[in-house]
């Protein structure tokens, strides 16, 4: 897959200050698929935006 | 009639000054000291860092949005404040030291009833010997400025890359104290992604280097996420993003000194490392702006206003304790400045009661510690409560009570643009919530509900939508004080 041509395993050389990183979860063609998909964003962008919105409203004032 | 100074003009000062502007009764005065004359979206620094924007589409001049809404702008830095007053007058003051070409040097007492300190950070790149781009050896995205430096750096790397050169690019943290691994992280991926639209990305090597213990921490001791039906981490979320994209990571480390093409670390096992580079952009730590303090009689007082890192003391519970007894509480609500009640600090000015990350000391005893984040979205909330307090105590008195509003209750969305463009753009989007864990009140620290990460386009489109809104917001634009902070 060209997008990921230089993906590493990045798994640290003995003695390297380098975190190893091969454990962790690599995301599957369908998930990267998903992350550019407009329908499915679009859904994301109304949601995060209202999840923000009822952070405003549940914690910007605090007045008792 | 009341007259209010708020030094700096930032997020935080500049929200301050529009509100004040808004609810004050006609007849008081509002004065914005800040040494800059032009407003700075700081979280686009990025893309300008990258080449991506210019620097005119990231600031916008103050003067006009101040005249317009009627507030007084001295383009100044400020250096002392007599809370008090001085011999004088009883009434508080602030001596200013003018900044714009026309007035350079000149000096001034500025006398205030009420007074928001919202100066920012200093940006301490004299902490680590070669740090920085002004006669270091590193880039910075901390102002507008900067980035446009680092963008130009950044091509000229890309060229050599062009060229069929190898290059080590290091992006990360300049020091063990500094604080916002949110714009590092960001501007690592965006250079990834620069790199990759360059078609150079597999000869260059990319290393996030980083004070954080873990990935993920963001100087807010990382996040617990909720996601089909398990707990994760947000050390994993980054760690996936980092291992996708082929960015190495450097953790707990405390950058001792730059020299030209090398960057000289010690690592929490009280180790010293040393990694060569090509293109450095390592952000400094941030201390607050010198400021001092006189009593009346011209006694200086600076330790009883600021902590020793410069930050101004406000109603936070400082008494120092471990890790395990931080508490919610110990979080300031009201910002009002230690036995002082017509003073606050906001935003970066006021001194935070302790980390939000677990402290860490390298084998050697240097600190290897995020600094609390307090910028986005709380400094914005910080200066409107601040505001909203100086209002009512104008309107009704000065038995008034303060408005609250501490980082333990108060949300925050970190976006973090991994990639631009409107189809192929992408973002590491964070929200949390309360910024400062609250262990008595949510098993995680946080709301689970409100505490989520997730990449992809829609993130991008968030990142661009606060740029634009924000923009407008600060321009006191139509309908300005609807948008939140």
């Amino acid at each position: 897959m060209s997008e990921r041509v230089h993906e590493q395993q990045l798994r640290a050389p003995s003695g390297s200050t380098v975190a190893d990183l091969s454990k962790a979860p690599l995301p599957t063609a369908s998930t990267l698929r998903k992350r550019m998909s407009l329908p499915l964003q679009l859904t994301r962008f109304v949601v995060f935006n209202a999840r923000i919105m009822r952070m405003v409203l549940k914690g910007h004032s605090q007045d008792h | 009639m009341a007259d209010v100074v708020v030094l700096g003009a930032g997020v935080s000062g500049h929200t301050a000054a529009l509100h004040l502007s808004r609810l004050l009764p006609s007849g008081n005065t509002v004065t914005v000291v800040s040494p800059n004359s032009q407003w700075n979206w700081i979280p686009s620094n990025i893309w300008v860092g990258v080449g991506k924007m210019d620097k005119k589409q990231v600031v916008f001049p103050l003067a006009p949005v101040y005249k317009k809404k009627g507030i007084r702008f001295v383009q100044a830095r400020a250096t002392a404040i007599w809370p008090r007053g001085d011999e004088l007058s009883g009434q508080g003051a602030v001596d200013v030291e003018h900044t714009a070409a026309a007035t350079a040097g000149k000096r001034e007492r500025i006398r205030y009833d009420y007074l928001v300190n919202a100066t920012g950070p200093q940006l301490k790149f004299g902490a680590t010997p070669g740090l920085g781009p002004h006669g270091g050896h590193t880039v910075s995205v901390c102002t507008a400025d900067h980035a446009v430096e680092a963008a130009a750096a950044l091509r000229a790397t890309i060229e050599r890359l062009k060229a069929g050169e190898a290059q080590t690019l290091v992006v990360g943290m300049g020091h063990g104290t500094c604080t916002c691994e949110g714009a590092a992280f960001e501007y690592v991926f965006n250079v990834d992604h620069e790199l990759r639209e360059a078609g150079v990305r597999d000869r260059a090597r990319l290393v996030y280097l980083t004070n954080e213990a873990e990935l993920g921490d963001f100087g807010v001791d990382g996040m617990v996420f909720e996601e089909r039906g398990f707990q994760t981490t947000s050390e994993l979320w980054a760690g996936s993003l980092f291992r996708e994209r082929g960015v190495e990571a450097i953790l707990g480390a405390h950058v001792i000194r730059v020299e030209p093409g090398v960057v000289r670390y010690e690592t929490l096992d009280g180790l010293e490392h040393s990694l060569e580079f090509d293109f450095g952009m390592l952000l400094p730590p941030f201390g607050g702006v010198p400021l001092q303090a006189f009593d009346r009689d011209g006694t200086e007082i600076t330790p009883q206003l600021f902590a020793p890192s410069g930050f101004m003391k406000v109603d936070a519970d400082y008494t120092p304790k471990p890790y395990e007894e931080w508490r919610a509480d110990d979080w300031p609500r009201s910002y009002q400045a230690v036995g002082y009640d017509n003073i606050w600090a906001v935003g970066i000015a006021f001194a935070p009661p302790h980390q939000i990350s677990r402290p860490r000391k390298s084998a050697n005893g240097t600190v290897i510690a995020p600094s609390p984040p307090r910028t986005g979205m709380p400094s914005g909330v910080m200066g409107k409560v601040a505001a909203m307090s100086i209002a009512d105590r104008v309107r009704k008195g000065p038995t008034a009570k303060n408005h609250e509003a501490s980082m333990a209750a108060m949300g925050a969305a970190c976006v973090a643009s991994v990639g631009e463009g409107l189809r192929t753009g992408s973002a590491a989007a964070m929200t949390m919530m309360p910024v400062v864990p609250d262990y008595q009140r949510y098993p995680t620290g946080r709301d689970l509900a409100d505490t989520r990460g997730e990449v992809g386009l829609a993130g991008h489109w968030v990142k661009l939508m606060l740029h634009h809104l924000f923009l407008y917001k600060a321009k006191a634009l139509p309908g300005w004080q609807l948008i939140p902070e």
